[in-house]
């Protein structure tokens, strides 16, 4: 059972895939031959379309967030959370704090009190510098 | 510094096929499907109490851990397993496996793991790798998603060691420290089988094994209503990235399965499972259909008949199919 690398409808539908960064290994059953195949692929189409819709949805969740640090109404740690898909108790390991007072950063008010010590803990948990951190570019641009 | 003879060989699901290749590595050709199906790998879970990236979690799989805990105890593997606290403690030990000689898995995180394309990064901390020799301040890896070893720094390993959030991998390190000369399979695949059949259909728990997909396809039929479109559309494109996704070999584990029973007919000797290897074939291949109608919808082209009820009833039909498979596989002997 060596893996083949034989096009089947899988790969040859109308539209162009958009992820050709890297091939797996499938299994498949082919039902007129009764036998079981293995090849080398990317995903389907039909599976490119839904893993893609999972970072759709990532992306429109940070563009809401992105706008609601702009009016002020959450912290930018809120976006860069997001960015790096991450929840309250995620970035509490990820940066050593409880989750109280990761929940409390969430908060512009106590956001922009920090010391230069917390935001370099978050920044690298998070990978991102202070300056970007403390002052996102897209709130730049608003001013 | 240190560097091993491993053979990279993709695999469609991770763990079985690191388990597979490090028992390759100490001369015994096991494949990826016999592997899986010794370690009992097979299952179907849906958990709507967990969420996972905001909508409820479905898994095809069984616990993390499990296929290589199961596999090797069965084919009379004696290994080390490890979980650390110590960060520092955890990469002094894999040093030390290595340069006795011992390529090590490691349970890691993927959100950080330098050599994944980004359509890959996300935090699933299940995923499984091989380190197969350290050279320069570089790990040399052998991931069976990627299709050619990769190399990742001390600082990097670290991170993807330690990742953080839901199951945790916590430097988790295993490696077969003894292989015994001769192997016998038949009794560690008649275990797995019965194992597996017992997780589908022998749990009096709704939401496991086939009463979990009946349940599945009980709460998708309300979805659309209970929701609304977009977010009906987004736990059903969860569940289909939890079926087909990096790492399921497809549809679910159910191709991979097929593939096992078709190979333990021969090992074992008994005829009668190449038909069930068949049947699941078709049960698979119902699966695929599901997925592909699925995105289908997930992508708005749905035509009217093929709405949640449709995709439901797919699911009822694979259920079915499942329960009567794992009846007769459960009469195993």
């Amino acid at each position: 059972m060596e893996p083949s690398t034989t096009k089947d409808k899988d790969t040859s539908m109308e539209e162009d895939l958009v992820y050709k960064n890297n091939r797996e290994l499938f299994y498949s059953f082919d039902k007129d031959k009764n036998c079981y195949t293995r090849k080398v692929d990317y995903q389907y189409q039909a599976n490119q379309v839904i893993i893609k819709q999972g970072w759709d949805v990532l992306e429109d969740r940070l563009e809401e967030i992105k706008q609601q640090v702009i009016r002020g109404e959450k912290s930018p740690l809120v976006y860069f959370m997001e960015k790096n898909q991450m929840e309250v108790p995620m970035l509490a390991g990820y940066s050593g704090f409880r989750k109280w007072r990761v929940k409390r950063h969430l908060n512009p008010k106590h956001f922009n009190k920090l010391s230069q010590d917390i935001l370099e803990k978050y920044a690298s948990a998070l990978d991102v510098p202070v300056s970007q951190l403390k002052e996102p570019d897209f709130l730049k641009e608003k001013k | 510094m240190s560097k091993l003879e491993f053979d990279h060989r993709q695999a469609g699901h991770c763990e079985s096929g690191v388990t597979s290749n490090l028992l390759n590595y100490h001369g015994h050709q096991i494949s990826e499907p016999v592997v899986f199906g010794i370690g009992a790998g097979l299952f179907f879970s849906y958990l709507p109490f967990l969420k996972m990236q905001h909508a409820p979690m479905t898994s095809f799989r069984v616990w993390p851990g499990q296929v290589y805990d199961r596999a090797s105890k069965k084919l009379g593997v004696v290994s080390k397993i490890q979980r650390f606290k110590n960060e520092k403690s955890s990469m002094d030990a894999l040093d030390n496996a290595l340069d006795s000689g011992f390529p090590v898995g490691l349970q890691v995180g993927t959100f950080h793991l330098p050599f994944f394309p980004p359509e890959y990064r996300m935090h699933y901390n299940m995923h499984n790798m091989v380190v197969y020799g350290h050279e320069n301040g570089h790990y040399l890896i052998s991931d069976t998603v990627i299709e050619k070893p990769a190399r990742i720094t001390y600082e990097d390993l670290v991170r993807v060691r330690f990742a953080k959030g839901p199951f945790a991998p916590q430097g988790r390190m295993y490696y077969p420290l003894s292989v015994p000369k001769e192997i016998d399979l038949k009794p560690a695949i008649i275990a797995g089988i019965r194992k597996t059949s017992y997780n589908m259909v022998g749990i009096p728990f709704p939401l496991v094994g086939v009463n979990g997909i009946r349940y599945l396809s009980r709460q998708m039929r309300k979805w659309q209503q209970k929701y609304g479109d977009q977010k009906a559309s987004y736990y059903l494109g969860q569940v289909l990235r939890m079926e087909e996704e990096i790492g399921t070999a497809g549809a679910g584990f159910r191709f991979i399965y097929g593939a096992f029973l078709n190979e333990a007919a021969d090992i074992i000797n008994q005829p009668w499972l190449k038909e069930i290897s068949l049947e699941m074939g078709e049960n698979a291949n119902r699966w695929r259909d599901f997925s592909y109608l699925g995105s289908r919808n997930c992508k708005k082209r749905a035509k009217p008949e093929e709405s949640y009820d449709f995709l439901a009833d797919i699911l009822l039909d694979c259920a079915k199919k499942e329960e009567i498979i794992f009846k007769k596989l459960s009469k195993i002997r």
